[in-house]
């Protein structure tokens, strides 16, 4: 009954996501989506809208799902449910790349040789982010996620901090562009194959090395002593799925930079309808991630639109309905049980 | 000497935390087929023994062997195979079955695909019958009470098969027909012959009642090791605890039974 | 007698219209300071010929300099950069966060900002003592009367006027060679991730209108705004101007959809402007505008260059 509501959910986001945007009116939209895909004659130009909708959308979906499951691993291997993707400093690493480069004029330099200079400096930053955090990790004993999770904050809040400065030195012009990328937004003119592909080949592997390992998050999720004793290699799978962690969301944030909120409270969602199970749970992570990213995308489009507002970054969207929902359905499960 | 036959041994075991130093030279010996219980005040160091001897403290001086095996060479795998614990304070409320959880302790068997086999389904039936919980097989952890999911830590232990069982306060979340069910159960264990268990608790009567062999700890070290009527003795008793306590020797059975006087108003 | 009436009357519009242009400002001449009102509505009492003056607006800088005033000038923010000279003068920071201690350390008899941005440190300075006046050309008319302003502080009047009409005149030129031409749509881009454009209230719209195209982003909210990629591909713009160094036109052109538009199929793609040209309102925007025309119509450029 559930999965029937959730395909259908789905299919009516993903149609309206098709249908809703600022370039066309939904009829006009109806009717060309109708000509395009039975194979008849429409403008050049059009068909690239239609087909810009339909890769933002599926970034959109990709994006949702990496963030989701990024949650999930790191709420399980921190045995922390208040875990996100960004809690090891991930993407206050990629802003403080993006701010600095922003700072210095480095994205000219990249485009000159044909690299997205926000991709070069946000990877560097948020690589360099985790590679402090896991040089701790690798020293800490079987029982310290938590010191783990003290140095993420604190990597994160340097980073952070550093973000800022740099983004407060930067062009008043450019400032406008660095805090809308922090807040998270998918309104970049490059959603097309190309990058999918790329994000789509992250995801899908970080999904199945996921679901081939959830034994090993399972037993996390109970506790690093817990999963010590019953014969895993706490530090080395610590390790392992942090990278896994980092790998989705990097990919997902140097595309559309810092979406909030869907890493935290997608996976207690999934939680609370699947329960903790990680084979299952990692699926309807992704699902409801995606859908997720995608209802606040489209929604945040249109209420842009409609609203002749100047942003209302997908990020925002995300925080300011997810929040009130999560803690909706919360209560009731608890009053349930 | 037949050194398998000694399932767990503990030479001079030294282990400093921060500037304290816990373990001041433990010596254990726990024979296959027996049930031993470490007694002692808090603080004594019995927690940070059964730490040492499952890995979770690294830092040691001595030796520990199990099966004779020294543990410093075996990996977490084969750790696992070996011992189980049931840690001090039980597990939290998680959002797991019963099942789901017990089927965890089958972690070290994993097959390289990840997934469980059919035996390992089958061991995990037969722990939480012998903890008589399988009627909750598919309740989640997170609406049971604290003696239930106890019950659960403990099939989860039986689940890993492993010839020795390391119980650190297993009774604490249980009342009084709980506790005699848990080491009704470890007595079944381990007088198959196969398997060792080795339980700290606080309860002396409990231990006295059931275990093979005492050993009474204070300040990081044991202070005295042997049967409960040799160890339930008033002059053994009280070197390591101050309340007003009597030895009563029970008829019947070598099982002593020690009770606290009771308050005098006059 | 009619001679002498006409005479009256022409004397009493050119004053009138005297009186217009300065009607922002309030110049009186008392003792040795001048009372003015700055684009942040402040009263402000100015040191008759300062010697002393920082500036921290980079388009005061170059008004300035091509006022002839810039003896004055003891320091600027790291982003002044025209015309060469200034280089080397000493730099107290930058425009977004300039340097408190470096200005009070220099002891200036004047510190001219920005009205908009730099509005928060214009009271931090005013309250610590320092002479400060903002101005806020936003758009062709402010920074006429800007100039008016500035030339009246450096007593640079008969400076001020010929820029100004100097500027007017550039403008109608370009105007006038824009208004038989088609109005082809414009896209200027000022950031592409995520995707940013101006619109009506900035600069530059001002300066593409004047040099005949139709901005796309026109209007958008705020003057400098986020447009959705969508909206681009709809408008189909006949010239798009890159105006950030992030993008290059092969990198727009790999842009997925964006071969198709008008402006990457006819080559109308530009990114050669200087953006202080179209941004920086001063002395140079004729320039801008001039730049703009040749981006919207290259024909006219052959042409300029032949005039040469």
């Amino acid at each position: 009954m559930k999965s029937l509501v959730i395909v259908l959910l789905f299919a009516s986001v993903l149609v309206l996501s098709l249908l809703l945007g600022p370039g066309l009116s939904f009829g006009d939209s109806f009717r060309l989506w109708l000509d395009y895909l039975s194979g008849g004659q429409i403008d050049q130009l059009q068909a690239a809208l239609l087909e810009y909708r339909f890769w933002r959308a599926m970034t959109a979906l990709l994006i949702g799902a990496a963030l989701a499951v990024a949650g999930m691993i790191l709420q399980a291997v921190l045995a922390n449910p208040l875990s996100d993707p960004y809690i090891l400093g991930i993407s206050s690493g990629a802003g403080a790349g993006v701010a600095l480069a922003a700072l210095f004029g480095l994205p000219a330099a990249f485009s000159a040789i044909g690299i997205s200079g926000n991709l070069v400096a946000g990877l560097t930053g948020a690589g360099i982010a985790i590679a402090v955090v896991i040089a701790f990790a690798g020293r800490m004993r079987a029982s310290m996620a938590g010191s783990l999770v003290i140095v993420g904050v604190m990597v994160g809040s340097f980073l952070s901090a550093v973000a800022l400065l740099a983004l407060s030195m930067a062009p008043g012009r450019e400032q406008g562009a660095v805090l809308l990328w922090m807040l998270g937004d998918l309104a970049s003119p490059r959603h097309g194959p190309a990058q999918t592909a790329v994000l789509a080949a992250s995801v899908l592997l970080v999904a199945m090395i996921t679901i081939w390992r959830r034994r090993e998050l399972d037993l996390l999720l109970t506790g690093e002593e817990s999963a010590f004793v019953a014969g895993a290699n706490v530090v080395r799978w610590r390790i392992f799925f942090i990278m896994l962690a980092a790998l989705v969301t990097a990919s997902a944030v140097v595309i559309a930079g810092t979406i909030g909120f869907v890493g935290l409270f997608v996976p207690h969602l999934a939680r609370l309808w699947l329960g903790a199970s990680h084979g299952k749970l990692t699926v309807g992570v992704l699902i409801l991630g995606a859908l997720t990213v995608l209802a606040a995308d489209t929604l945040s489009r249109t209420l842009v639109f409609a609203l002749n507002l100047p942003a209302l970054p997908c990020g925002v969207v995300t925080a300011l309905i997810g929040a009130p929902y999560f803690l909706f359905v919360l209560r009731r499960k608890i009053w349930q049980s | 000497m037949d050194t398998n036959n000694i399932m767990l041994r503990v030479e001079k075991l030294r282990c400093r935390l921060g500037d304290k130093e816990v373990l001041r030279g433990v010596d254990l010996s726990l024979p296959r087929g027996e049930l031993h219980c470490i007694v002692g005040p808090n603080g004594a160091g019995k927690t940070t023994l059964l730490r040492c001897v499952t890995g979770l403290l690294s830092e040691w001086h001595g030796n520990i062997a199990i099966n004779g095996l020294d543990v410093r060479q075996l990996g977490r795998r084969q750790m696992a195979q070996l011992v189980a614990l049931v840690p001090q304070g039980g597990i939290e409320p998680l959002p797991f079955t019963v099942e789901q959880f017990v089927l965890m302790g089958r972690y070290a068997y994993l097959n390289p695909l990840g997934r469980y086999s059919h035996e390992d389904e089958a061991k995990v039936a037969e722990a939480l019958a012998a903890v008589e919980a399988t009627v909750l097989a598919k309740r989640p952890l997170n609406e049971l009470s604290g003696g239930e999911r106890q019950r659960a830590v403990l099939a989860r232990a039986l689940a890993q098969g492993s010839p020795l069982m390391l119980l650190d306060e297993p009774t604490a979340f249980l009342d009084l027909d709980g506790q005699t069910e848990v080491l009704q159960l470890l007595r079944n264990l381990v007088d198959t012959g196969e398997k060792a268990a080795l339980a700290v608790t606080h309860d002396l009567n409990l231990a006295a009642a059931y275990a093979d062999r005492i050993h009474l700890m204070k300040d990081g070290a044991i202070v005295f090791e042997g049967t409960p009527a040799q160890v339930l003795a008033p002059e053994v008793i009280h070197r390591v605890y101050r309340s007003p306590l009597q030895v009563i020797p029970n008829a019947g059975d070598d099982r002593p039974r020690v009770f606290i006087v009771p308050y005098k108003t006059s | 007698m009619s001679h002498i009436k006409l005479f009256t009357l022409g004397l009493a519009v050119v004053l009138a219209l005297g009186g217009c242009r300065a009607q922002n400002q309030q110049a009186s001449l008392s003792s040795q300071t001048i009372a003015l009102t700055d684009d942040l509505g402040r009263e402000v009492q100015i040191p008759q010929n300062p010697s002393r003056v920082i500036s921290l607006s980079p388009e005061a800088t170059e008004i300035i300099y091509a006022l002839d005033a810039d003896k004055s000038l003891i320091a600027v923010v790291n982003e002044s950069d025209y015309p060469l000279q200034v280089k080397d003068l000493p730099k107290v920071g930058s425009f977004s966060s300039p340097s408190y201690e470096g200005i009070l350390g220099l002891k200036p008899d004047l510190v001219i900002a920005t009205g908009h941005e730099q509005s928060d440190f214009v009271g931090r300075l005013a309250s610590a003592g320092v002479t400060v006046v903002a101005i806020f050309p936003k758009n062709i008319a402010a920074l006429l009367l800007d100039i008016n302003m500035l030339g009246t502080i450096f007593s640079r009047t008969d400076e001020a006027d010929k820029l100004v009409q100097q500027i007017n005149i550039g403008l109608d030129e370009v105007r006038r060679m824009a208004v038989n031409r088609p109005r082809p749509k414009v896209f200027v881009e000022i950031a592409d991730q995520p995707l940013m454009t101006v619109a009506h209230g900035s600069l530059v719209d001002e300066l593409i209108d004047i040099a005949g195209g139709e901005n796309i982003g026109a209007s958008l909210p705020r003057p400098y705004c986020r447009i959705e990629p969508e909206q681009v591909l709809a408008a189909n713009p006949d010239v798009i101007i890159l105006a950030h160094g992030a993008a290059t036109p092969s990198e727009v052109a790999d842009r997925p959809g964006w071969r198709n538009i008008r402006a990457m199929q006819d080559g109308c793609i530009v990114s050669v402007i200087d953006p202080s040209l179209i941004f920086r309102a001063g002395p140079r925007t004729v320039e801008g505008a001039r730049a703009l025309l040749w981006a919207f119509h290259p024909e006219l450029k052959q042409l300029e260059g032949t005039a040469k």
